[in-house]
């Protein structure tokens, strides 16, 4: 990856390079903007890049040069998403494409990774991620430390790259992606109702997933907007509950299930429950994939087809 | 105010300038009876009508809401309603998931010809309504004192 | 010996915590949810988190509620009468660690300064605070980096210190007192020094256990002369501008005031947190925003929480509690940005 961003400079096809850092802690990355050459030493690829990076691209789309970005598979479907909404131009990004074997959750590497460590090198197996260390060789099991969101992946290989760093990943099978939503689905409606009261009426409204997600691109957000206000500044359970369903509309067919939203909560509510339920009915009703996953295939609900499914005659 | 003996429901209805609200006006041109629970807001088309909208209903007190267009095919601006038929499949099965009564939301494609459609369509609603009881999921009482935080204990 | 020093059982401990809960709105950690703890009102000592290194979200929200609603106004019969609400409830804030009572601390001037808010002042003085000891501090606790005491917590009324199978109890204010002499037969008097022991201890034990302690030194007098600095445009790329870091920082205390009407004849005057990092926050009427970037507001964050608040109230506007770092989905630690000003200092 260093090479490659150090030639992508040196030869000044790019201005600059969107990577990741290492961050303060083992566990964590930080994202990288690397302008020099001499700095692309900094840049890092470890089982702890789970960044999205794509959305940062459109603080540059004014920019003269071209800018390169790095994307796990997950996040390759953010990009698509951006450059269907037009937010980037497909001519003035460079993709460094990384297939991946499914990133680590920090949350659950930080009960085990004492703060401080450093890392010195990682690989992935199949059912571990080993961590080199100062003091030697650390495991995580593959079954607790893995992303949530990597259980079931269906581009371990960017949709979209100009280069590749490493051979592509098949994707497995993925024979019940929802089950969780099923299972929410399947509950009365009383535990329903309590279940989402309970996690919306925690809300801080600090924006964490409007403002990481690459399908909120808006250059005035509804949220943000006084008159008409659509959404008072009270926190409260009904205007938390009509902040994440206006949210979810708002991004329905458009969200690329990235996670990313989930991840930033910082009092984990678990927004992926809820996006992803969006995610399963669109593509049972209008047979769309995960969007995101195809650059010709655009968002659902901004198309229609005269044969969809009705049930309001 | 006793809920139980006094409870009207409360139906804001989203009607189609060009067919559904054509509708109304025609259930009472040819004089039929429909429950007055309903309140309707005049709207371009069922394509104009916006999630956000349906949710400030049901914050502000309604019970229930009816969301309707032309039918498939008929629509004045050619395809309005079938955006809007996607976007309320999906934002109808959503509310269900968070917790609603999928009842409280109803979708209707009625011409403008079809005066007695809107008449039985709204007098099904309030029946249903009338059965569930009043929607408490999101409602919100005028500003005042909440009692939220140290008022209480 | 001092009067103010007792012991307390483990057993000692919930039985007390039992009648506190019974006599006063007991407020407590709790876990809300799996991984998140916050402060709520609890029926009894079971439902508290004891061993928290530190909450998820800081207690400021029992003095500063994230929404507060100031007063209510009516037109009715003409003119516009207000209804002020009901004050607070005198009430015991249990389990804040020394830094989340220095955060209380270092809010203090900015509620009680030349204009003071009845609101925060009022339930300020309603609320009894009790305080324990940190046993161990959290993976990004720093606050012996910016003068804290991980151990004793200045400005409580009551310091709880868990020393083997008991609790010793130190009495910080008169109020403290007076809440031991309420509950009789909870506490022994500690004749020997043993709180006073167990607290020196415990604070050898945790000199050493903080895993990054970024040196402060020389920063305040660098940000002091070097307001513009291109670093702050290497922070701002990274920054989301969400606002994890300020609503989960103790001493972070911006608000926004909004009326709510349906009518316009009869409403409510209330506030909300708002959050420096928010494109909008400097935004003014006519569309000017002087802070017109992140890099400004990215900015103003870690001035204020290590210039501003030195430079105006003779406080740091940071506890070291390692909340914001613990939260931030880029990974902007304040430790880092400290270690970084100090480094571009050292290099004139």
């Amino acid at each position: 990856m260093r090479e490659t961003a150090r030639q992508l400079l040196r030869e000044r096809e790019v201005g600059l390079v969107i990577g990741y850092a290492a961050g303060s802690e083992a566990y964590w990355v930080t994202p990288a903007f690397i302008k020099e050459e001499a700095q692309a030493d900094r840049l890092v690829w470890n089982p702890f890049c789970v960044n999205s990076l794509a959305k940062y691209l459109i603080n540059y789309h004014h920019e003269p040069y071209k800018v390169a970005v790095v994307v796990k598979g997950c996040d390759s479907r953010a990009l698509v998403r951006l450059l269907q909404d037009n937010q980037v131009q497909r001519e003035k990004v460079v993709v460094i494409g990384i297939p991946c074997l499914g990133v680590v959750d920090a949350k659950a590497a930080a009960l085990k990774i004492a703060p401080g460590t450093r890392i010195l090198g990682a690989s992935v197996t199949d059912g571990e991620f080993l961590l080199q260390t100062e003091s030697g060789t650390l495991s995580l099991p593959r079954g607790e430390a893995l992303c949530a969101k990597c259980r079931y992946c269906e581009n371990p290989t960017p949709v979209l790259a100009d280069t590749l760093l490493a051979e592509e990943v098949a994707a497995e099978p993925a024979a019940n992606i929802y089950a969780e939503v099923r299972e929410v689905e399947s509950w009365p409606r009383e535990k329903r109702s309590a279940f989402w009261d309970g996690h919306f009426q925690r809300c801080l409204r600090c924006y964490a997933c409007r403002n990481i997600c690459p399908a909120c691109t808006c250059r005035e957000c509804v949220f943000d907007q006084t008159d008409p206000c659509w959404v008072a500044k009270a926190h409260n359970l009904s205007e938390n509950t009509a902040f994440h369903l206006i949210r979810a509309m708002h991004v329905a067919g458009r969200c690329v299930d990235c996670g990313e939203c989930e991840r930033a909560c910082p009092v984990n509510i678990p927004l992926r429950l809820l996006n992803q339920k969006v995610i399963k009915d669109i593509k049972e009703l209008f047979g769309v994939s995960t969007p995101g996953s195809r650059l010709d295939e655009m968002p659902a609900l901004g198309m229609f087809a005269t044969e969809d499914p009705d049930e309001f005659n | 105010m006793s809920l139980d003996s006094q409870w009207e429901p409360k139906i804001v209805g989203f009607c189609c300038n060009w067919c559904s609200y054509a509708g109304a006006d025609l259930a009472g041109l040819n004089r039929l009876s429909y429950s007055p629970t309903v309140r309707i807001v005049r709207v371009p088309c069922s394509g104009r009508v916006n999630p956000a909208f349906i949710i400030r209903a049901f914050q502000r007190g309604a019970d229930a809401v009816l969301v309707s267009g032309c039918h498939p095919g008929d629509c004045h601006y050619v395809s309005g309603n079938y955006h809007a038929r996607r976007r309320f499949l999906v934002f109808k099965r959503l509310l269900e998931y968070v917790g609603f009564e999928g009842e409280r939301l109803q979708v209707r494609w009625i011409s403008g010809s079809e005066g007695a459609k809107f008449a039985q369509t709204v007098d099904e609603l309030d029946r249903k309504i009338k059965a569930l009881g009043p929607n408490k999921k999101m409602r919100q009482e005028p500003p005042g004192f909440s009692g939220v935080k140290d008022h209480e204990g | 010996m001092s009067v103010r020093d007792f012991l307390l059982t483990r057993e000692g401990l919930h039985s007390w915590l039992s009648r506190l809960a019974r006599d006063y709105p007991l407020i407590a950690p709790v876990e809300e949810e799996k991984g998140v703890i916050t402060f709520k009102q609890v029926g009894g000592p079971q439902e508290i988190v004891f061993d928290c290194a530190p909450s998820t979200l800081p207690p400021k929200e029992w003095f500063l509620p994230s929404t507060e609603e100031l007063f209510a106004f009516s037109t009715a019969g003409g003119g516009i009468t207000l209804q002020e609400p009901p004050g607070p409830k005198e009430r015991v804030l249990f389990g804040l660690h020394p830094c989340d009572v220095r955060a209380l601390l270092a809010l203090d001037p900015v509620f009680g300064g030349t204009y003071p808010d009845p609101y925060y002042l009022g339930r300020r003085k309603a609320t009894i605070i009790v305080a324990l000891s940190c046993t161990k501090p959290g993976p990004y606790c720093f606050c012996p980096a910016v003068g804290g005491d991980p151990v004793v917590a200045a400005g409580a009324d009551l310091l709880l210190t868990e020393s083997g199978s008991s609790f010793a109890v130190k009495a910080m204010t008169s109020r403290g007192e007076e809440i031991i002499q309420r509950y009789p037969g909870h506490f022994a008097p500690d004749e020997e020094g043993r709180g006073e022991r167990a607290r020196q201890e415990l604070a050898g034990q945790l000199a050493g256990m903080f895993a990054f302690l970024p040196d402060l030194r020389g920063v305040k007098e660098f940000l002091d002369g070097h307001f513009e600095l291109p670093y702050w445009e290497e922070v701002a790329s990274r920054c989301l501008g969400c606002g994890i870091c300020t609503y989960t920082c103790p001493t972070c205390h911006c608000f926004d005031i909004f009326d709510q009407s349906w009518d316009g004849a009869r409403g409510l005057r209330a506030r909300c947190w708002d959050s420096c990092m928010f494109s909008q926050f400097t935004r003014m009427a006519g569309g000017h925003n002087p802070r017109p970037t992140q890099k400004e507001r990215v900015r103003n964050r870690f001035l204020h929480k290590l210039k501003y608040h030195q430079d105006r109230y003779g406080l740091g506007g940071c506890v070291g509690c390692g909340r914001c770092v613990a939260k931030c989905p880029v990974n902007i630690d304040i430790r880092r940005i400290i270690g970084d000003l100090k480094e571009l200092a050292s290099h004139g």
